[in-house]
């Protein structure tokens, strides 16, 4: 495993020696800025939410419906260019503290979520190649995002269930292919996420092929195959396996997508080898005026030993605001989210949440 | 001890009283173009990350498999807001990461922001020689600070004195540098906390720290890079406690090679039944450096923890090569692989010889 991680050091490492080399500027060529630039952005996630089901008790023994304003999500963007060849990100975002054991139990605390060195490769291969290495997107999850665009609404299938985390510390390289065919994203990882330290030797290999089969077809361009696998363990041969086939389409009046996850898990070598089965469908109508819809299903196999079963139905009404320029985004989101659990043992009560979520990108 | 805090803030005072006569007596030149005090603010940053490969010692996993722990890492994610309000006065914030261990804190694992610094600068460069100025806040010691600038290899690893424990980088108080005229050094003193950023006051004791450089030769081409520095640390753990601190250093900065020379003494008791531990150490370092980027890092410490008690010793070596990219004036960027190993002589119970392998980033902007 360890010469594997020293395997992906070296091949980065010569990619970009190899590429420097191969430079030899054109006649009437301009060099590129390299003036060190530095932005500040944001994204703020904000919800009132709803509990319609089920209901819960309060300290006094009432049953109620809980509700509550909240914060998902308050990224701070720290991004730059420190030469057309090295870029950087730092984003911290918040978490609500829980723990029972901390002084600020209960406060939004502020968490790193990125933060990553970047060597562009657009000056040798085709622009958005480049190589990452710190605490960065993992391949699957900010790609599946780009394409949803209701993250303010909540995660995609695959990180709401657990199986994959959004950030990760590794060293990745982006490969884009000529055209506009599609691209390819493969990285090692600790594997614990962002917010976990990593507990053994164990590294997760990930990698994702999308392929974009008609790029110069308008009406097709927007389609996309994409296949991903994430190889990890969690202890040496107790297996962390992730499997992924997913189909895209972006297109002005509608975005849509399916994908299909296969995920294998054994904890301990003493543990049982679990494998878990679903699929997300998705579609997004949207209009010119900035009115759109959001329709999701969600179902989850979580354990192959046993029937039980996960639905999630997402339904909501959107509107993005159009009076913004470039680089800014907004947008109201009325939706109603509905979970089902059936054969759980023990049983699970059916959750049923009204919400009026709040995006605002910067 | 009360007595020190009041000649350290008597002479904050007195540069802050210099101030307004100062400025009374200043008598504009005939063409005198004033101070831009448009106020301004700046963002900035530093990024540590790393890939660190445990050669030695092997650990357990949770199957109980021997194994070379080895992991991806961020150890610093400054956001540096720096500004300027009036070109007397400046300030700064830094929140900074660092790992939640706790057990209780439903963000164990994650790094989470802390604040590293947060100061109010007044500068008196209007009046005495550039770069003199008063701090009051969370600000960096003047010991650790300095060293680090000359050692620039911060992102390997903290200096000796920091590293060992002895020194922390950042603490609340109130201090003074004072730049020497001709570019003969520099004194910085300062009334802290004593804690470090890190941790709240626990009672009345403050620390006392001053720092003394000088170079002796600042007209002498090759030798002006030399510099002498002596530092003192008086705090007390509680009242009669002694946590003393005495560091003698020699630096030498130039185009192809920057190193030192730290020897520090100290003395910890941490509470007045505890006798007195008494420490010993020293460090050197060497970094060759050429024009092209390319540079060599040695490293040695050596460690008597508890040098009148017993002859335990940690001794420290890296070694590495580095390439510091040539970019912009005020960017940095480097890479560093390196070999870092640690080994406790005579210690009881005894420990395990480490080693380790790494690769290192640096971005700063």
């Amino acid at each position: 495993m360890h010469s594997r991680v020293l395997a992906f050091f070296a091949a980065g490492l010569f990619a970009t020696a190899a590429a420097i080399a191969q430079i030899t500027p054109a006649e009437g060529y301009t060099p590129p800025n390299d003036d060190p630039s530095v932005k500040v952005g944001g994204t703020i996630f904000l919800d009132y939410t709803f509990q319609q089901e089920p209901e819960a008790r309060d300290a006094g023994g009432n049953l109620i419906h809980p509700n509550a304003f909240n914060v998902g999500r308050a990224y701070i963007n720290i991004t730059g260019q420190l030469h057309h060849l090295v870029a950087f990100r730092i984003t911290p975002d918040v978490t609500r503290e829980t723990g029972s054991g901390s002084s600020l139990a209960g406060s939004y605390t502020y968490r790193l979520k990125y933060a990553y060195a970047q060597f562009n490769m657009d000056d040798w291969l085709p622009h958005g190649t480049w190589l990452r290495f710190g605490m960065q997107q993992t391949p699957y999850i900010d790609f599946h995002e780009g394409i949803y665009r209701y993250r303010f609404q909540g995660q995609i299938f695959v990180e709401r269930e657990g199986f994959l985390v959004s950030s990760d510390l590794g060293l990745s390289g982006r490969l884009a292919f000529p055209s506009n065919y599609g691209d390819f994203h493969l990285g090692v990882y600790n594997g614990e996420g962002y917010n976990r330290s990593e507990a053994n030797d164990q590294k997760a290999f990930q990698a994702r092929l999308t392929l974009r089969p008609a790029p110069a077809v308008p009406v097709l361009r927007g389609l996309r195959l994409t296949g991903f696998w994430d190889g990890d363990h969690y202890v040496r041969d107790a297996k962390k396996e992730r499997f992924i086939g997913a189909l895209t389409f972006e297109h002005p009046f509608v975005n849509a997508g399916v994908d299909y996850i296969d995920a294998k898990d054994q904890t301990l070598l003493t543990a049982a080898k679990i494998e878990a089965k679903g699929w997300s469908a998705w579609v997004t109508p949207r209009t010119p005026i900035g009115i759109e819809g959001l329709f999701r299903y969600d179902e989850l196999k979580p354990d192959d030993r046993n029937d039980s079963k996960k639905k999630r139905t997402i339904a909501g009404l959107a509107y993005w605001f159009t009076v913004f320029k470039p680089g800014v985004t907004t947008a109201l989101l009325g939706d109603y989210e509905y979970l089902k659990y059936d054969d759980f043992t023990p049983a699970r009560p059916t959750e049923k949440r009204y919400a009026l979520h709040m995006l605002v990108n910067f | 001890m009360k007595k020190r805090i009041w000649i350290a803030l008597a002479v904050a005072l007195a540069l802050f009283a210099g101030s307004p006569r100062a400025s009374a007596q200043v008598t504009p030149a005939q063409g005198y173009s004033p101070p831009d005090d448009t106020p301004s603010v700046k963002i900035g940053g530093s990024l540590f990350l790393d890939y660190t490969f445990q050669d030695e010692p092997e650990t357990r996993d949770a199957n109980g498999n021997l194994v070379h722990g080895n992991a991806f890492n961020v150890g610093r994610a400054y956001l540096n807001l720096t500004g300027q309000l009036h070109h007397l006065l400046g300030f700064r914030v830094t929140p900074d990461i660092t790992r939640e261990t706790g057990s209780g804190s439903s963000l164990s694992g994650s790094y989470t922001f802390r604040l590293k610094y947060a100061y109010a600068q007044v500068n008196l460069d209007d009046w005495l020689p550039k770069a003199t100025w008063v701090r009051f806040g969370l600000q960096p010691t003047p010991y650790t600070d300095f060293e680090e600038g000359v050692y620039r290899y911060r992102f390997q690893g903290n200096v000796f004195v920091e590293r060992e424990g002895f020194l922390p980088t950042s603490d609340a108080g109130a201090t003074a540098h004072v730049a020497f005229p001709a570019d003969f050094g520099d004194l910085h003193l300062g009334v802290y906390n004593g804690e470090g950023y890190q941790k709240s006051d626990p009672n009345d004791q403050k620390a006392f720290q001053v720092r003394a450089t000088l170079r002796p030769v600042p007209r002498v081409p090759i030798a002006k890079g030399l510099r002498l520095t002596g530092f003192w640390d008086a705090d007390h753990y509680v009242r009669d406690a002694k946590r003393e601190r005495t560091i003698g250093a020699v630096t030498f900065e130039h185009p192809y090679l920057n190193a030192g020379f730290a020897y520090i003494d100290a003395k910890d008791r941490p509470t007045v039944a505890d006798r007195e531990v008494h420490a010993k150490g020293w460090s050197v370092f060497a970094t060759p450096r050429t024009p092209i980027g390319l540079e060599v890092l040695f490293r040695h410490d050596h460690l008597e923890p508890d040098a009148d008690a017993n002859d335990s010793e940690k001794t420290r070596t890296i070694a590495g090569v580095a390439w510091w990219f040539a970019l912009h004036p005020g960017v940095t960027a480097a890479v560093l692989a390196d070999h870092e190993q640690v080994r406790y002589d005579d210690f009881s119970p005894a420990r395990a010889t480490e080693k380790r392998w790494a690769l290192h980033l640096l971005l700063s902007y």
